[in-house]
């Protein structure tokens, strides 16, 4: 007998999210891509989780049903007390931009948008604070990921791609959502760029906020928190390794970001949230 | 408002995209708002020709049309004067009535619907002693040698003085006859007839024995035109002993609509062989076809124009749109919603469209005389027996060679309605990108 979402709302203690038999098949052709297929897991609250699998695994998916670009056929997903199921129009909106931050291979920047521009945009999208003070936290948190400020006003294409994936991340941020979503995103970098932004994304973590990335780098799977590997759609392993994980010094950045890592990305001020209150009403928050 | 500025700033942000989309479409609308004026043009100056061909109908007894002040042209068995003149008391001629036409016959007329009213004329060729005529600027002294006969009139309707298929007689001293006057001896004189005749308004003159008051001097501003003199109808069919007799009558119609109809029922009435009927309408039309052809030409043009523009803004933005189908889907997974991503879109096109728009208003105004000119081929020459029609297939023509294109301030409204228009139109294409594409897929294709 399936569980309903409150009893999973109530079940969720530290974790950030927890998803039980969820299922997403698609259609090709004559045959049904089973990408995922009734998993179920917790996703702790503050910690680096790798999701690790081979190329077509169903991690993609697994991410973009946990972000709602994508629905899920089957199962329940509450993320941060939102059954995510079961968004939808405006409460999808408002959920893609406020509980979750997305970070993609390809970097995804809207190219014709400056560096600065593209970190703004989810904010502006929310309708959070005026121009300025979008300004002044996009300019924070470009220069907490290690962008120098004479490269904030580039476009994507001017920038190199480590670069870029700092500004992706710094977008991810903008909202200070719970979740953090990266779906390889190391995986168009050279190995000592993609280190340096393992780390940023390692640092992201904090008390209130879990950071998801999917990979299949098991390098990279070794500096998460916790691994959970995934192989045709199916969930095989989670280990905790918190407590195994030795601390490791951080890498020397490129660039001196203005604020150290270790005391987390700036945070939006109660003005910021303010302004959000009418996405987070569209969530029932 | 943030998405409006954002949809702005997009605009600028991609120049040459931009410069190419406007320019392609800024052709296609500056010929469809060239197009729009041209038919404008057109259409008023169709409506001029129109308004100014009137409602009259001219009813002649056949054989007799083109029989003018030099006994016109070939009749229709080729005789190159047909119309022979027939002797009247004095020293007048009859002019072109072969059979003239009867009271009865005008009565016939009066019954038929949708006549409006009725002028009845008989045109006599005046070569007496007693009138001198006019001299004609570059003609040959006259002393001594040939007399230019003055043409005289006996109307019913002295409000519309028709002389030499001129109707736009005007009277610059004295006043026209009235019903009362109908069949006294009083005229009204041409201004250079007067002028050799030292005649003015209440002086009086001979003719045929009868001593005619001068009540008015007219002009047409023609030399034939000015050398003749109206009378009451009554009084110049008893001076030339022609009562009864009509030599042409001219039959208004209640409008313009109807002056077709009414000259096919005066036809049917009369009968072909013994009348011939023309119109002024006819005449015009026949002569404002190249016209009408060239605003039906202006007509399609304006279409094609419109449709090619639709056709340049769909396959535009819908390649714009396919082409930023990863932006649609970035946008809407960092959280914008659907309205957000069309609203940007929309004002992107809304801004390409105006500009466009507003690029071809301005290259309306070089290039839609030249379009209408190009548009405007020569008119054929209608081939007339003389005299009549010639005075109002020379005005026809004029305006024939007078298309003059004025581009009104009206044409940026144009402009503006279309480009609204257009930005519509094509703002389908991203909201139907926008309502299809779900970030999961296009981004799981990286």
């Amino acid at each position: 007998m399936s569980r309903g979402s409150e009893d999973l709302v109530s079940d969720l203690g530290s974790s950030t999210a927890v998803a039980e038999q969820l299922t997403k098949h698609f259609k090709s052709g004559p045959d049904t891509v089973r990408a995922v297929d009734g998993v179920s897991f917790r996703l702790p609250r503050g910690k680096m989780v790798a999701l690790q699998g081979a190329s077509g695994c169903g991690k993609s998916t697994l991410l973009n049903l946990i972000g709602a670009l994508d629905k899920p056929d089957s199962g329940r997903l509450i993320v941060d007390g939102i059954d995510v199921a079961q968004l939808g129009g405006s409460g999808e909106v408002a959920y893609r931009r406020l509980k979750v931050g997305f970070v993609f291979q390809m970097f995804n920047l809207v190219p014709q948008l400056s560096a600065i521009e593209n970190v703004m945009l989810p904010m502006e999208l929310a309708g959070a604070g005026n121009s300025g003070t979008l300004q002044a936290r996009a300019a924070a948190l470009l220069g907490w990921v290690g962008l120098p400020p004479d490269r904030h006003n580039r476009r994507p294409s001017r920038l190199s791609g480590g670069e870029q994936q700092r500004v992706a991340i710094a977008r991810a941020l903008a909202n200070d959502p719970p979740l953090i979503l990266a779906d390889e995103a190391t995986a168009n970098l050279d190995s000592k760029t993609g280190a340096l932004i393992v780390q940023l994304l390692r640092s992201l973590r904090g008390e209130d906020r879990t950071i998801l990335i999917a990979t299949h780098d098991e390098a990279i799977a070794k500096e998460a928190d916790f691994v959970i590997v995934m192989k045709d759609g199916h969930l095989f392993a989670s280990e905790p390794k918190l407590e195994e994980q030795p601390t490791k010094p951080l890498p020397k950045l490129e660039e001196q970001p203005t604020k150290p890592l270790s005391e987390g990305p700036p945070r939006p001020d109660r003005a910021f949230w303010d302004s959000l209150r009418r996405g987070l009403d569209e969530l029932g928050r | 408002m943030r998405t409006i500025i954002r949809g702005l700033r997009n605009v600028y942000r991609s120049p040459l995209r931009t410069g190419l989309l406007v320019a392609v479409l800024a052709v296609s609308v500056g010929l469809a708002l060239i197009m729009i004026t041209v038919n404008q043009a057109f259409a008023k100056r169709l409506d001029d020709i129109k308004s100014q061909a009137g409602t009259s109908i001219t009813v002649r007894p056949a054989g007799s049309f083109g029989g003018g002040f030099f006994g016109g042209g070939p009749d229709e068995g080729g005789n190159p004067n047909g119309n022979q003149p027939t002797p009247t008391p004095g020293n007048a001629t009859q002019v072109a009535t072969p059979t003239a036409l009867t009271a009865a016959d005008i009565t016939k007329v009066e019954s038929i619907p949708n006549v409006a009213g009725i002028a009845r004329h008989i045109t006599v060729r005046y070569s007496g002693t007693d009138l001198v005529s006019a001299p004609m600027q570059g003609m040959p002294s006259e002393e001594g040698g040939f007399q230019r006969p003055i043409l005289i009139t006996g109307t019913d309707d002295p409000t519309s003085l028709t002389t030499f298929g001129t109707q736009d007689s005007t009277i610059t001293a004295g006043s026209v006859f009235t019903s009362d006057q109908a069949d006294q001896d009083v005229a009204l004189v041409g201004e250079t007839l007067a002028t050799a005749n030292n005649l003015a308004v209440d002086s009086s003159f001979e003719m045929n024995g009868a001593t005619f008051q001068v009540l008015g001097i007219y002009t047409t501003g023609t030399q034939f035109g000015d050398n003749a003199l109206f009378i009451p109808l009554t009084t110049a069919q008893n001076l030339f002993q022609r009562q009864g007799e009509i030599d042409d009558a001219v039959v208004y119609a209640d409008s313009v609509d109807n002056v077709n109809a009414v000259a096919d029922d005066i036809r049917q009435t009369l009968g072909t062989d013994t009348v011939d009927v023309t119109t002024e309408l006819s005449i015009f039309q026949s002569i404002s076809a190249p016209l009408s052809d060239a605003k039906s030409s202006s007509q399609v043009g304006m279409i094609v124009a419109l449709a090619a523009s639709a056709a340049v803004i769909l396959f535009s933005i819908g390649l714009v749109a396919r082409q930023r189908i990863r932006e649609i889907g970035i946008l809407k997974a960092i959280g914008a919603s659907g309205w957000h991503v069309t609203g940007q879109f929309g004002v992107e096109t809304v801004v390409v469209s105006v500009t466009a728009a507003l690029i071809g208003a301005l290259a309306t105004f070089p290039l839609a005389q030249s379009a209408a000119n190009g548009l405007v081929s020569n008119p054929s020459t209608p081939t007339f027996g003389g005299g009549g029609g010639a005075g109002r297939f020379a005005q026809a023509s004029g305006l024939l060679g007078d298309v003059g294109v004025a581009v009104s301030p009206e044409i940026f409204l144009y402009a503006l309605a279309i480009a609204i228009g257009l930005a519509l139109l094509a703002s389908i294409v991203p909201a139907w990108y926008v309502g299809r594409v779900k970030p999961a897929e296009v981004l799981r294709h990286e």
